[in-house]
């Protein structure tokens, strides 16, 4: 016990600097929603802003963990069991479990504080409105006693100024009254009504308690102030799922030795779901989401897979660690089998580009394609069991795949180190443009095979479910699908030569997001988040096309087949977007002119985006072949190969 | 055949082949006519440059001590007996140089030397007599 | 040594070449020229520069001033030419981990118009290397064998080694220098390659550099460099401070009452300077090339003058 309480210490002394963003980051969040919340005057608002909440932190969260992964392996290439810790006198077992207890007690820790302090604010809310609603009953009442108290007077009055003597009349009356009062008691005072909502039904529940402002996503559960803690149970499957891929990552290592080396590439994998998620705008970080009455999958969903996916991470870091520190097992050689080998060299390449083609294909290629497949099962299954609850789920789990193909790849070629595959090929007799071409053509033929056969792989699951199960629903597609390849190609050589920089904007439009929502008198925080990352992203394709260009220049790197297509993709996204995006300004309330000019303006410079790859990828090849910063610096230390 | 190298002495590499290559020819472990080895062959055996055992070989020809025939290797000249004689004589003369210089500086002198000389090879012919 | 290649221009011919790595300078106003069918020996300590230098011989990394020109064409600007005509062993035996062996000769064929499938063969074998064996489970002498391979196989006119015998073992390295010697006896190759073992250096080179700090201290025929440094150890005759000495002398020491010195240039002059400072000369010998490296690096380092340089021999025999 003592020596795990060690190794946990341990860990937290090497990666408490790099938790810090994070954590920062979350705070902020969190204040920025909470004052949000404070200040709602109606429930529903502040609802709204408790789930933006939650779905932001979650997010940081899935970011941390993998920056989690990255600060665990002090950056070098086993990340399950760094060099230095494999001499110490720790078993594997301890080693991989100490790890995963810890990232277990980081994000318990760090999802306890924020449900905490979201369970404060949203009581205040709660109480707030419950002293609103109370008051607006009184309200009401009073109202009603004085509406009967002048009918009565008036009854009365009546009856004085036409004295009739016939009791049916005045039995009339009586029942008249006695029907009116009985109408007036049939329509109780409800809490929606305080809140605009009319009545539903004439159940006699509390008062304050009869429509609620919002289902909870389960309607099992009823409208509580300790229903905050509650909410935790989605996110309880998400730490769950973080930790599996935190164990993953470094289960990378069972597969190919890859350089994790640098922060920014945990970050990076970050941005790839945050710039799908802004282009698809769907709110697609509850993965599951039980919405029909079956308690049986509540209950598997909500607490046993949580327990098994740590169970499974646990296992795959230990397996990982072993690898690291014994060398080879079962599941190398099994990967071995599984590979499929694409060109025989055995025949020989009839031509320098064919030669090209296979290297390409077995560096990464084969990962890409191999990735896309497993990911859309894994990510398929998982909204089968959720039922489809929301509309066009097939297709997104393509959006993070592919993100993350491309930024892993960008990260491989421009960040490469002298200890990488391609530190042989520079030195065959290649011009820049040829592997130029080369990488153009393998990139984008193995991004749209991935999405191809992702695509295809989600439908026939989803098929053979709906078959099986239920022939009344057809899947529907989310034009996202379009966008994803697409996402991924341009992600690719973009962020290669523009990483840090790109990196940074996303950071600074999120914080200026977070402040602008503490001190801006509207609560729509989606909007300023949108034109946070509007502003930004413009203002980021034109200076980056800007410096690509300048710099491709003085380089002698615009080849005339490059220039030609990347003018004709970003003519290409202009002349379909463009026309679309002024209809649908045109027609939500024709104001003055600059409300449709100015977005126009922002979006405009993001038709330069797709044709940025073909600009920067010459150049990231040519800065990895004459001295990217990490074979200078390997040069310098002179580094011998593992 | 044996021949060294030595790089830490200085002397040139060229210049310890053709003396090596001298003392065979003169002890006659390499008789007239004999073959030596190609260029190629020497310089991969010696893991020295071809261009070195070339040189070599050049000099010795150009000394008389070689004949190089087109196409057919390099041999022994029959020229090489008075010149063997003289290498002989060359190759006893720097070792009595040394001999009388170690002499002089320990102190004996020159009658001692002799004696010391006589002694040695009298013991030398017992001991070729015993073998005998 | 009879088919020579014929080739018009200079194999490697460096010119001023200037390198800056952030605020160090690599290689500070290189010239160097490397001349057709002879072997170059670049040598140096460790951290001088050689492999940087080899590098922009490569084309992999651009000069900050000055220029590369192999066989008249920069290697940067217009590797397909320049490179075709090299075959390259690096220093770090970068090869593809996950390649195997017939797998790197299959892939590296198409770039190499001269492929010689038969040579490589040949070569393959007498290095003993398993065709289906992964090349990250090779040994270190094996993946050097296997980067010789593919670069003798498409009979290239220049072959640019870095380090080719470092971290190898007596044998491995023997058949790699008998490739090596073989191919430039046989075809007349041009070879330039860099060590920082000196004994093979000497053996093997014609022309000799020498780089230290990114400069070049000398660069002449290995011949030429043996001839102009003496070594002389003398005694004076008042036993006090070091004698001053021009700058010729160099590594100046005393080690039991006697004064050692490396002197370049003249053997005459030497011995006039020495008679003038009134100096009996003990001994005069030629010092071997690890000696005159020593001495350029260390000048003041005890090791650097042995105490008697006939003494312990390093012999080579066949």
């Amino acid at each position: 016990m003592n020596r795990t309480c060690t190794l946990l210490l341990h860990h937290w002394r090497r990666t408490r600097l790099w938790l810090l963003p994070p954590l920062f980051i979350s705070a902020l969040w969190t204040v920025s929603n909470g004052s949000n919340i404070w200040r709602s005057k109606s429930l529903d608002g502040a609802w709204n802003a408790m789930q933006v909440s939650v779905i932001g932190n979650v997010f940081v969260l899935a970011a941390g963990a993998l920056i989690l992964v990255v600060a665990m392996g002090s950056g070098e290439a086993n990340s399950a069991f760094p060099r230095y810790a494999q001499t110490l006198p720790v078993s594997n077992r301890r080693w991989s479990l100490s790890c995963v207890l810890y990232s277990l007690i980081i994000f318990s820790i760090f999802a306890a504080a924020i449900t905490l302090s979201n369970w404060y604010v949203w009581n205040h809310a709660v109480e707030v409105d419950r002293v609103g609603v109370a008051a607006a009953e009184q309200r009401y009442f009073a109202e009603q006693e004085k509406t009967r108290q002048e009918q009565i007077q008036a009854e009365a009055i009546k009856q004085q100024e036409n004295p009739v003597e016939e009791p049916p009349t005045s039995d009339v009356s009586m029942q008249e009254l006695r029907r009116r009062s009985q109408q007036a008691a049939r329509t109780p005072f409800t809490a929606g009504m305080s809140r605009g909502i009319r009545p539903t039904g004439n159940r006699t529940v509390p008062r304050w308690e009869q429509s609620p402002p919002r289902q909870m996503g389960r309607r099992l559960e009823k409208y509580q102030n300790w229903a905050v803690f509650d909410w935790w149970r989605q996110p309880l499957l998400l730490i769950s799922m973080a930790l599996f891929c935190q164990s993953l990552f470094a289960a990378l290592t069972l597969i190919q030795r890859v350089p994790i080396r640098v922060f920014a590439i945990a970050v990076a994998l970050v941005l790839a779901p945050a710039a799908g998620s802004f282009l698809s705008y769907s709110s697609n970080f509850q993965p599951v989401n039980c919405s029909g009455p079956d308690p049986v999958r509540f209950i598997f969903i909500q607490y046993v897979w949580p327990f098994l996916l740590v169970s499974c991470a646990a296992l795959i870091m230990y397996t990982s660690a072993r690898r690291e520190r014994h060398g080879d097992g079962w599941f190398r050689r099994t990967a071995e089998v599984l590979t499929w080998q694409v060109g025989n060299p055995r025949l020989g390449f009839s031509s320098p580009a064919r030669a090209l083609a296979w290297y390409d294909w077995m560096t990464f290629g084969r990962y890409l394609i191999y990735g896309a497949a497993g990911a859309a099962i894994a990510f398929t299954l998982i909204n089968v069991f959720n039922e489809f609850s929301r509309p066009g789920i097939t297709g997104v789990p393509i959006l993070p795949i592919c993100g993350l193909a491309g930024l892993y790849l960008a990260y491989r070629l421009y960040y490469g180190d002298i200890q990488d595959n391609d530190a042989y090929l520079v030195t065959l007799p290649v011009t820049v443009e040829r592997l130029t071409k080369s990488r153009l053509v393998t990139t984008t033929k193995f991004v749209a095979a991935a999405s191809v056969i992702a695509i295809l792989l989600e439908t026939f699951i989803v098929l053979g479910y709906f078959t099986l199960y239920d022939d009344s629903y057809w899947p529907r597609t989310s034009p996202s699908i379009l966008l994803a390849p697409l996402c991924a190609w341009v992600l690719i050589w973009l962020i290669g030569p523009l990483f840090y920089p790109a990196i940074a904007t996303w950071f600074l439009a999120l914080v200026i997001a977070a402040f602008a929502q503490l001190f801006l008198p509207w609560s729509d925080f989606e909007a300023i988040t949108g034109v946070a990352y509007l502003c930004l992203a413009s203002a980021f394709a034109v200076g980056a096309t800007i410096w690509l260009v300048r710099r491709a220049k003085r380089r002698n790197l615009l080849f005339k087949w490059n220039r030609r297509l990347a003018v004709s993709a970003c003519l290409a996204t202009a002349v379909i977007a463009m026309p679309a995006l002024w209809f649908e300004l045109n027609k939500s309330a024709g104001p003055s002119w600059y409300v449709v000019v100015l977005p126009l303006c922002l979006i405009l410079p993001l038709c330069l985006i797709p044709a940025t790859p073909f600009l920067a990828l010459p150049l990231a090849i040519d800065r990895y072949r004459h001295g990217a910063p990490g074979r200078v610096r390997a040069l310098q230390k002179g580094e011998l190969p593992q | 055949m044996l021949m060294h190298i030595s790089t830490r002495n200085g002397v040139p590499i060229y210049v310890q082949l053709i003396s090596q290559i001298k003392h065979l020819i003169a002890s006659g472990r390499l008789s007239t006519g004999s073959e030596l080895p190609p260029i190629r062959t020497l310089a991969e055996q010696l893991l020295i440059n071809p261009n070195t055992v070339a040189r070599a070989y050049r000099e010795l020809e150009s000394l008389g001590l070689l004949t190089t025939r087109r196409g057919a290797g390099t041999y022994v000249s029959d020229k090489g007996s008075p010149l063997a004689r003289a290498e002989r004589v060359r190759i006893l003369s720097d070792q009595l140089d040394a001999l009388l210089a170690e002499a002089s500086s320990l102190g004996v002198d020159y009658e001692q030397l002799l004696e010391l000389l006589n002694k040695r090879r009298a013991a030398m012919t017992q001991r070729s007599g015993l073998n005998e | 040594m009879n088919d020579q290649i014929r080739t018009e221009e200079t194999p490697v011919r460096v010119f001023a070449l200037t390198r800056r790595f952030g605020k160090k300078t690599a290689l500070d106003d290189v010239s160097l020229d490397v001349r057709p069918g002879r072997v170059f020996g670049l040598v140096g300590e460790n951290g001088a520069g050689k492999t940087t230098l080899m590098r922009h011989v490569m084309g992999l990394l651009r000069p900050n001033a000055g220029s590369v020109f192999v066989f008249g064409q920069n290697p940067v600007t217009q590797p397909e030419e320049a490179l075709r005509r090299i075959g390259y062993l690096s220093e770090n035996r970068d090869l593809p981990n996950w390649m195997r062996v017939r797998e790197t000769l299959a892939f590296t064929k198409p770039f190499f118009p001269d492929w010689d499938d038969r040579f490589a063969e040949e070569l393959r074998e007498m290095f003993g290397l398993d065709p289906t064996e992964k090349v990250k489970s090779l040994s270190r002498g094996q993946r050097a064998q296997l980067g010789l391979t593919l670069a003798l196989a498409h009979r290239p006119p220049l072959l640019v080694l870095d380090e080719p015998s470092s971290g190898l073992d007596p044998v491995v390295r023997r058949d790699i220098l008998t490739a090596i010697i073989r191919t430039v006896a046989d075809e007349g190759r041009t070879v330039f390659l860099s060590s920082h073992l000196l004994d093979e250096v000497e053996c093997v080179a014609d022309d000799v550099a020498l780089l230290h700090n990114g400069r070049v201290l000398f660069s002449a025929p290995l011949e030429d460099v043996k001839a102009r440094y003496h070594f002389f150890t003398f005694r004076l005759k008042d036993n006090d401070g070091p004698p001053l000495l021009p700058k010729e002398a160099i590594a100046i020491r005393r080690i039991a009452g006697e004064w050692t010195m490396m002197w370049i240039g003249d053997k005459e002059a030497a011995r006039a300077l020495l008679a003038e400072k009134q100096a009996t000369i003990v001994e005069e010998s030629d010092p071997s090339l690890e000696d005159i490296f020593i001495s350029h690096i260390r000048p003041g380092d005890p090791a650097a003058i042995p105490m008697s340089a006939k003494s312990d021999a390093k012999r080579r025999s066949c």
